[in-house]
């Protein structure tokens, strides 16, 4: 018999989930919210998984039905479309990274389009295989491939007009 | 597969990840691995795509770590502790060959835990039944009956043997009922009645006023009877007091200023 102790499963991935959930949510009281209604799912059906290995997928799966769940209630606001991506992948420097804080990242991450976001959020931030995010967000492999591809070059493209040094360089110019 | 095409299946490729093992990235990385990769068939390496992809591994690493910097509040992990209680804190895993020992244990077990839960319970503090109640409310969830007649909305109340003698608190009255449902808490019912507060409602949204009631006994360490006890509890602001036996918790998306208006 193997057993997962509750505390340790939620030491183990309470940080990650809410990470995950703010990256969806961008408010800290619905990533609360998502992360806390996760674990009261696992705690009342987690003992329904055979496999512990899967318990960080069901987790994972878990907080992305919620947060959809909640997102079908909610208004949503239209996004600010955005040209189609390049075939060539728009290049941003790890300087230009390095520049910009996690607020800005995520704030460019909210306009990349809304069905590529949970993709790109799992693709940096849980170091998940590409089965493990097709699991998580229920679509075939080649589905998350695809939303990755045009959902970094959109991030790409953003963070890319968001960086300090690009701001500075166009106000020298202006 | 020339450069570009490289280049297109090594954007999705993550340094230090199981990436590495991949066989779907193996032929890109092959292009631009040095001299031993070219002995093994994959050809001279491309040293514009090499330079590239360094530059791509450092980005990556780079986005990633702003990711991994967004701050988690620290009394989260407390608080999902709180909640969930030592009853179901134990997620145990059954191999399928230990499952008919298991149940039969188990089977033993649970009048004896039944026995003890209702005297022990430990899930009862008044914290986290709100904190729980709050997160019914911000939920998807189904009214049991639609409707704004308060006295159809209490007949059905008690026709389920949930809390439906009580007396709404000024502001509410002059809400607009838009219905309610019974929830459980421990096993006791507990009253779920939906107003509209007359502010604009999201899109898709019925209601933004939430007033739970249970009986008093049923909450360790709830409110008393003197003023309302205020706290935010994630997106709502909640007031929470008692009166004639039974426990109130009052909802709403808002400030405290706004539910003030309600008391």
């Amino acid at each position: 018999m193997d057993s997962l102790n509750f505390e340790s499963v939620v030491e183990q991935y309470y940080e990650p989930l809410y990470r995950f959930a703010f990256s969806l949510a961008r408010t800290e009281a619905d990533a609360r919210d998502l992360t806390q209604q996760t674990f009261y799912v696992w705690a009342t059906k987690g003992h329904q998984l055979l496999d512990p290995g899967s318990a960080k997928t069901w987790l994972f799966t878990t907080l992305h039905r919620v947060f959809l769940q909640k997102r079908r209630r909610e208004t949503r606001f239209p996004h600010e479309p955005l040209e189609e991506t390049d075939e060539q992948l728009p290049f941003t420097s790890p300087v230009m990274a390095n520049e910009l804080d996690w607020e800005q990242v995520l704030e460019a991450l909210d306009r990349v389009e809304e069905s590529y976001q949970a993709a790109i959020a799992l693709f940096y931030l849980q170091d998940c295989s590409y089965k493990e995010i097709a699991q998580i967000l229920e679509v075939p492999i080649g589905t998350v491939k695809s939303r990755l591809a045009r959902g970094l070059g959109q991030l790409k493209k953003l963070l890319t007009q968001t960086s300090p040094s690009r701001r500075v360089g166009k106000a020298h110019h202006e | 597969m020339n450069s570009d095409e490289a280049k297109k299946i090594l954007a999705l490729y993550r340094p230090a990840t199981a990436d590495r093992s991949d066989p779907d990235f193996d032929e890109a990385l092959g292009r631009v691995k040095g001299p031993s990769a070219a002995a093994n068939g994959h050809g001279a390496p491309d040293a514009e795509l090499g330079l590239w992809f360094k530059e791509h591994c450092a980005s990556h690493l780079s986005i990633r770590a702003r990711f991994h910097e967004i701050p988690v509040p620290p009394s989260l992990k407390a608080q999902i502790l709180a909640e969930v209680k030592a009853p179901a804190a134990k997620v145990i895993f059954l191999r399928p060959l230990a499952l008919l020992r298991a149940a039969a244990v188990l089977a033993l077990c649970l009048g004896a835990a039944a026995l003890l839960w209702r005297h022990h319970s430990r899930g009862d503090d008044f914290n986290i039944y709100r904190s729980r109640m709050a997160r019914v409310a911000m939920q998807p969830y189904g009214m049991d009956l639609r409707s704004h007649d308060l006295r159809s909305i209490n007949g059905f109340l008690a026709g389920r043997k949930a809390p439906a003698d009580y007396v709404l608190p000024e502001g509410v009255s002059k809400a607009q009922a838009v219905g309610c449902a019974v929830l459980r808490w421990q096993g006791r019912p507990v009253s779920m009645i939906c107003f509209r507060s007359g502010q604009p409602l999201p899109a898709g949204e019925q209601t933004d006023l939430w007033l739970f009631i249970v009986d008093q006994a049923s909450v360790r360490n709830g409110p008393g009877a003197h003023a309302p006890v205020l706290a935010r509890v994630n997106k709502l602001m909640t007031a929470a007091w008692s009166e004639d036996g039974k426990t109130f918790v009052l909802a709403a998306a808002g400030d405290e200023a706004f539910l003030r208006k309600f008391l």
